[in-house]
């Protein structure tokens, strides 16, 4: 490791600055530090200028620029406030509803009231969990290496909705890093400590497990003391930290409360890490919880039916012990039947559906059989089932096969299998003379259930073999019945996940590539139900059922009057049979939806705490001395020991620790307003920056923390009193202050922001009409030029997340927070607007300018796309108000216009303006100005006279994007006009607010 | 949002406003002044810290590590040993990997390959690299590179980032970082990727990722194929007029905006596009090889011919430094050769070994390599011992971090050197070891760097390329 050789020079560069520089940063008194003491609330400042503040915080930053007499700037224009407020708020542009209100209506109020909408709209919660996943360091792969897939997305989702619930930041704080600790935890609340599962993992061939699992323990130390502390801890991992007042014991100290987790260092070539958990969804919980109810019901009535007694039932007993019938009919209910005898050419007729066929793949012979014919069978012949409806493991099966193997070579007796994709499919063969079935299914990693019937099989007798399977793709609901008898099952494999859908076509005996059994076949029938125990029997000649009926009534057990009882219910009582049919249509959505619920990583903690020692160096091969668990002295003024890490995230979420409030705020100030009060965000320790104002920071620590109200830790209230301060609403572009503030520390003007990478596809997005505003769900892949996975992957069929496979249709269309996020490849929609990799914590992102930038705005297709969508919508609604919606298919061009009334010229008349002026609104929340609107309408006219002239360009254009065009068949003016929103969604002015 | 500038957006400190102000005048408004482009040197000390040897860098990174023992680093003695046990006393228990350290027997498993001497200093090469070994006189062979990792992710993380674990910048970023540009309408730090069939060893974005740097310092990944850099074609429906007159048109609303915002900061924004206008013609003739005649492929090889291909990338490679890209980083994948090396390696070697060789001859003959550091290496070396058991036509060998085999050329690079020597073993370093930070510290060296003070402050402490080690091999250089 690096930190060997790194860390022995940094010890020597220790000695060697302790003994020249003894009088440094360590006589300076560090615990003095200001950030290490608890927040002061300070007293209201007396200023010169009262008008200006509209609330508490403006008094302290108006007092911080009257010591400089740095004037307040003008308030912001109207329509800045409202852009400002609806990106602060939701991260998407204002809707033109909320600019009319505000334009028509008093603006202080107007603010306030639509600033209370967006906050109590779902999209805030979006909005700021972009932010906080990247302080968790969220992604969908593993990071390491073949950087493969992950579900993290539940965790997503659960941050989504703490910020629209508005979880208290206390809470917040104690959920996400020991919600599993908590009594009882609910399932949200263990979801929640996904936050420290989401850092890299690895399982690199050859790599040492204890080295990476300390990896993960020391990011989530290094990670929580950064988000929670704002301390630079992983400078203590090697020795004592440099400059803060933290020894290297103290930093393994902390390490130990993330030390007793039940995981693995190497791991997750399967999807998740453990520990994991199922987390169904709310709307598979809520199936869930109906299912649960209703199968007990269910049972309870058929439990009832089955118990009750009916006179007629011994009547019906009579009858059939007397009946002609000597044998119980075997079931008719196949969903296959091929008896063999009827061979015509090389094709076997269906008996359960005369139009279905079978074609053997040779010609065969046929031999007496115990029931007609018997096929002769030579290794090589195999039958293929023309359309046999696939196979869900979730739903029942039962294969019956009569056959007389003279050689018990392994071989295949019937197959349903993918050779290209790991044979996913169902088999059932016979293998070191037994009989064995399987199912595998090819995934991110091929899993199956693989059984054999206990006892091996002879040659030249004949046998009855039933196997049923239950729908559970377990291998306990797989029953063997050989000649009649039960045989046990001996379990080969089970990791088998399900569900699965097998289309393959079927063969019976040999396959493609395959040897089938040698000797007769006689009948095959397949089932789509699970036959019961007697009726299985019924195959080898028995008949249980005419057993017990000539049993004395009061001699049958229990189950031999069960039988008999639901023989009777099925014969006479329809309801049973619908109540029966109801119940197991249940319990397999049940178990649907049992499988189908996805997994999240969790923290779980071991039953006895590991030991947690002091790493020499760092190391994990140099173990030093023992520590416990406890906290950083100079933060610890009460002496606080939290003894497990659910008292640690209490104690990190309150007063007592004088650190936690006050980093919150002042990222949140940093989000809102582009600059921390404490520019170093990740260092509040004496090397980090010194707080701008330091009172308002406090001021704002404090009213977070404030227990004395219902809504203490409130992130919605306190981002309020933020955003609706004059400090956040003043006009940014006030240029005298350029010369006395150029860095706009003292606030002496509004921010202007770039923003962030996801605002710039929401926006796009959200301005053309295209968003799709579904909450939550698997990540989803959007428009990413082909190739850029592929050339950097591992080996694409054995891993996950090495080829890129685009989404369509509404996923297209998804907030950037659900984008998929590649570790080793971010997303390139975001990534080219400074999104980080996360693969470490990031506290703050920087936005540059770059050339990459301008040819993503220019060629970017989700930009295009928007701008043709946008364009043609105005254009169809502007020409024809009672426009249907876009033609479900872009490919389905319709060749009529939207009607001769609608034939209005739209670059004479005023619709071009109309339109464009309408698009700008849209997308930057204000009306374009008259050299604004005299520019964009000049350009539609050469785009327009340009496209007339190339009616194939304009055609090409109207291509690009997967949304569906509307019916529309004006493709210049639309494509001039796409042009022209184009180059708007490419203004500086729409990718910052100001 | 942009915190560390005066500028929202916009990362000049009063340096890069200067150099800015110097740009605009002379090279005309905008040229240049360009984000991606620009000199910045935050860090506070000018660079270069004295006079550079180099002012460009190739780095042809092997990835999967090729294997010392049958490319450079000759051992013919160990023919007498084939099939011996490993001594324990070279092996001195060191770390293993998990895939080999289960094994009973660790067999020594000599090279097959025959070396021979070339050039007037008598430098070896296997005859696996017969091209590699006519131009013995330029490069400087070093035997005694060792480094601390010993799986693919976290070696090669370090060799280009300094550090095993994610989160530092890459080599190419500090560069951009630190030097800046010299090209007018091509990003300074620009990626390579050859090789790649199933099961090579994957990449990473973070082997040009800026880390904590500032984005814009991350490399530029150049493709081969329709858009050799992201977005860089224009969408159907338009072409290049249509495009000039709709920047125009962003131009002059942009302009009107500008009244009371910092005066370059729409100017940044517009200079923006004007480059990347500029990158839709200038990539293009970059990559458009329609120009070079047919001793160019005599030199690099045919293989040059398919767009991709390492040979290809090489050529690429030549036309950017001409073009003064700062930082050319190319990877070659699939050398993680733990069975079937007797097959495998001369095949990759094919794939290499003439364009490499073809590069530098190249860059000579145009006087390009004299400030044009050339760098060929892998993240590890591969065991002496044979992973499995030694087959009549097969062996493998598993990962060995003790000691490797790398060359350099150019920029300040002593031609026709072997440096470094490791034991009868090729496992242990015996003479002049060469750790990779010391590989990296000399790089900067040779850029006119000193690798101590090139420092960047990040998360309450200053971090550097060789983090806090690393000394500069002076018996590399000329």
């Amino acid at each position: 490791m690096k930190l060997v050789r790194s860390c022995l020079t940094a010890r020597l560069l220790t000695a060697l600055v302790s003994v020249s520089l003894p009088l440094t940063a360590r006589a300076a008194g560090p615990s003095d530090h200001w950030a290490f003491q608890p927040p002061q609330r300070s007293s209201s400042p007396a200023l010169r200028e009262s008008a200006w503040p509209r609330h508490s915080l403006d008094r302290l930053v108006q007092a911080q620029r009257e010591q400089r007499q740095i004037p307040p700037a003008p308030a912001a224009k109207p329509s800045s406030a409202l852009r400002r407020l609806s990106y602060a708020i939701r991260g998407l542009p204002p809707d033109t509803d909320d600019v009319a209100e505000l334009l028509s209506s008093e603006q202080s109020e107007a603010l306030e009231r639509i600033a209370d909408r967006y906050f109590a709209s779902p999209r805030y919660g979006e909005r700021m969990a972009a932010h906080w996943l990247d302080v968790a360091r969220y992604a969908d792969t593993h990071g390491y290496h073949a950087d493969t897939h992950r579900d993290m997305w539940r965790w997503r989702d659960w941050v989504i909705d703490a910020w629209n619930r508005d979880l208290s930041y206390q809470t917040f704080t104690v959920e996400q890093l020991a919600g599993d600790l908590l009594p009882q935890p609910t399932l949200d609340q263990q979801i929640a400590t996904g936050f420290n599962r989401n850092h890299m993992v690895n399982f690199e061939n050859g790599a040492i497990d204890e080295e990476y699992r300390l990896e993960y323990v020391a990011d989530r130390t290094t990670t929580t003391a950064t988000v929670w502390l704002g301390l630079t801890l992983q400078c203590a991992r090697c020795h004592d930290h440099k400059h803060d007042p933290i020894r290297q014991r103290e930093f393994f100290s902390f390490f130990a409360y993330f030390n007793n987790i039940d995981e693995r260092g190497l791991d997750g070539q399967r999807g998740n890490a453990v520990p994991l958990i199922k987390a169904p969804t709310a709307l598979q919980q809520a199936k869930m919880a109906e299912l649960d109810r209703a199968i007990p019901q269910l049972e309870r009535s058929i439990a009832a039916r089955l118990n009750a007694d009916d006179p007629r039932q011994s009547e019906w007993e009579q009858q059939l012990i007397s009946s002609r019938e000597l044998r119980t009919p075997l079931p008719q209910d196949a969903t296959l039947h091929l008896t063999m005898d009827e061979l015509h050419g090389n094709r076997l007729i269906d008996r359960q559906r005369p139009e279905r066929t079978a074609q053997v793949n040779m010609d065969v012979e046929l031999a007496p059989g115990t029931d007609g014919q018997a096929l002769l069978l030579t290794g090589d012949v195999g039958i293929q089932v023309d359309d046999f409806p696939s196979w869900r493991s979730l739903d029942p099966l039962t294969i019956v096969i009569r056959f007389f193997p003279t050689s018990l070579d392994d071989c295949q007796l019937l197959t349903r299998i993918d050779a290209q994709r790991n044979e996913q499919g169902v088999s059932l063969f016979l293998r070191d003379r037994q009989l064995g079935l399987r199912w595998v299914q090819d995934g991110n990693v091929v899993t199956s259930m693989e059984v054999a019937a206990q006892g091996v099989l002879e040659t030249n007798r004949w046998y009855s073999l039933v196997v049923t399977m239950d729908g559970t793709g377990t291998a306990a609901g797989v029953d063997w019945y050989v000649n009649g008898e039960r045989r046990a099952n001996e379990v080969r494999r089970a990791d088998f996940v399900g569900p699965l859908v097998v289309k393959e076509p079927l063969w019976i005996g040999g396959a493609p590539n395959r040897d089938g059994i040698r000797g007769l076949l006689d009948d095959v029938r397949i089932f789509s139900r699970q036959l019961s125990a007697d009726e299985c029997a019924l195959f080898a000649g028995q008949d249980p059922l005419r057993t017990v009926l000539t049993t004395d009534r009061d001699r049958r057990t229990e189950a031999q009057r069960q039988l008999v009882r639901r023989r009777y219910l099925e014969w006479s009582d329809p309801q049973f049979l619908s109540l029966d049919r109801a119940w197991r249509e249940a319990v397999r959505d049940r178990r649907q939806l049992e499988q189908e619920a996805p997994t999240t990583m969790v923290m779980r903690e071991l039953p006895a705490p590991r030991e947690t020692r002091v790493l020499r160096n760092g190391l994990f091969d140099q173990p030093g001395e023992t520590v416990q668990p406890g906290l950083p002295e100079v933060l610890n003024r009460r002496g606080a020991r939290p003894a497990n890490r659910l008292e640690l995230a209490r104690w990190l979420g309150s007063a007592d620790n004088p650190l936690a409030a006050r980093v919150m705020v002042n990222r949140l100030w940093q989000l809102h307003f582009g600059r921390g009060l404490v520019t170093t965000p990740d260092d509040f320790g004496t090397r980090g920056a010194p707080p701008s104002h330091p009172e308002l920071l406090d001021w704002l620590a404090i009213e977070l923390l404030d227990q004395s109200r219902a809504s203490s830790g409130s992130l919605k209230r306190l981002q309020r009193q933020m955003l609706l301060s004059a400090s956040f609403l003043q006009a940014s572009d006030f240029a005298p202050s350029l010369e006395y503030d150029p860095d706009n520390r003292w606030l002496s003007r509004g921010p202007r922001l770039r923003l962030s990478a996801e605002m710039i596809r929401d926006q796009a997005l959200a301005a053309s009409g295209l968003l799709v505003n579904t909450i939550g769900g698997p990540s989803v892949l959007p428009y990413q030029p082909p190739g850029l996975w592929e050339e950097v992957a591992y080996d694409t069929q054995s891993f996950t997340a090495q080829t890129y496979h685009q989404s369509h249709g509404a996923d297209l269309a998804r907030r950037s927070v659900y984008t998929f996020w590649k570790r080793a490849v971010p997303p390139v929609s975001l990534a080219i607007w400074d999104a980080p990799d996360r693969e470490v914590c990031t506290v703050m992102r920087t936005p540059t300018h770059t050339p990459l930038q301008a040819l993503a705005l220019m060629n970017d297709p989700t930009y295009l796309e928007a701008a043709r969508y946008l364009a043609e919508t105005l254009l169809v609604q502007t020409t024809t108000p009672a426009s249907a919606g876009p033609t479900a298919s872009s490919a389905a061009r319709p060749a009529r216009s939207a009607g001769p009334s609608a034939e209005r010229a739209v670059w004479e008349s005023n619709l071009a303006e109309q339109i464009i002026a309408e698009a700008f609104l849209r997308i930057l929340g204000r009306p374009p100005g008259k050299p604004e609107l005299a520019i964009l309408l000049d350009a539609g006219q050469r785009h327009r006279q340009n496209f007339r002239d190339r009616p194939g360009a304009a055609r090409a254009l109207l291509s690009v994007g997967e949304a569906p065009r509307w019916r529309n068949d004006r493709d210049v003016d639309t494509a001039a006009l796409a042009a022209v929103v184009a180059s708007i969604l490419a203004l500086d002015e729409a990718i910052h607010v100001d | 949002m942009s915190i560390d500038s005066p500028l929202p957006g916009l990362h000049l400190n009063r340096f890069a406003q200067r150099r800015r102000f110097l740009c605009e005048t002379s090279r005309g408004l905008g040229l240049a002044a360009l984000g991606a482009l620009l000199p910045s040197t935050a860090h506070g000390a000018e660079l270069p810290h004295f006079q550079p040897r180099a002012r460009r860098v190739i780095l042809l990174c092997q990835s999967g590590a090729p294997s010392q023992i049958d490319l450079l680093d000759a051992k013919p003695a160990l023919r007498d040993r084939h099939g011996e046990e490993l001594p324990d006393s070279i092996r001195q228990g060191q770390r293993l990997t998990t895939m080999t350290s289960q094994q009973s027997s660790h067999p020594i498993t000599a090279s097959p390959f025959a070396f021979q001497r070339y050039g007037t200093a008598g430098l070896e090469f296997s005859e696996l690299l017969p091209h590699t070994a006519r131009v013995a006189d330029d490069l400087c062979v070093v035997r005694s590179l060792y480094t601390e990792a010993i799986n693919h992710d976290p070696a090669i993380t370090f060799l280009l980032t300094g550090s095993q674990q994610p989160g530092r910048p890459s080599l190419g970023s500090w560069l951009s970082y630190g030097l800046g540009s010299e090209s007018d309408d091509l990003p300074t730090f620009l990626v390579m990727i050859s090789g790649g069939e199933a099961g090579d060893q994957p990449l990473n974005g973070r082997l040009w990722g800026p880390g904590f740097l500032p984005p814009r310092h991350q490399g530029v990944k150049l493709r081969s194929g329709a858009d050799p850099i992201l977005f860089l074609n224009d969408l159907p429906g338009f072409d290049r007029a249509t495009r000039r007159q709709w920047l125009d048109d962003v131009k002059r609303l942009n302009r009107l905006q500008q009244a009371n915002l910092p005066p370059a900061e729409v100017e940044n924004r517009i200079d923006q596009f004007e480059l990347a206008f500029r990158m839709q013609q200038s990539v293009p003739e970059l990559t458009d090889l329609s120009s070079e005649p047919q001793h160019t492929y005599e030199l690099y090889g045919d293989d040059a011919r398919q767009p991709g291909t390492f040979a290809a990338n090489c050529l690429l490679a030549r036309r950017m430094i001409e073009r003064n890209v700062r930082f050319v980083q190319l990877y070659h994948r699939g050398w993680d050769h733990h069975q079937q090396i007797n097959s495998k390696l001369p095949r990759k070697c094919r794939q290499v070994d003439q364009a490499s060789a073809g590069l530098i001859t190249d860059l000579k003959q145009r006087g390009l390599l004299n400030d044009t550091l050339v760098i060929w290496a892998g993240e590890f070396g591969r065991t002496v011992f044979c992973q499995g058991s030694i087959q009549r036509d097969d062996y493998g060998r598993d990962h060995h971090p003790r000691c490797f085999s790398i060359w350099l050329a150019g920029g300040g690079i002593r031609g026709g050197v072997t440096l470094g020597k490791t034991d009868d073993f090729s496992y242990n370093v015996v003479e002049d070891p060469v750790h990779v930070h010391d590989l990296q510290a000399t790089i900067l060296h040779c850029l006119g760097i000193d690798h101590e003070r090139f420092v960047f402050q990040s998360q309450g402490r200053d971090f550097r390329l060789t983090d806090i080690a690393g000394n500069v091999v002076t018996k590399m250089l000329r």
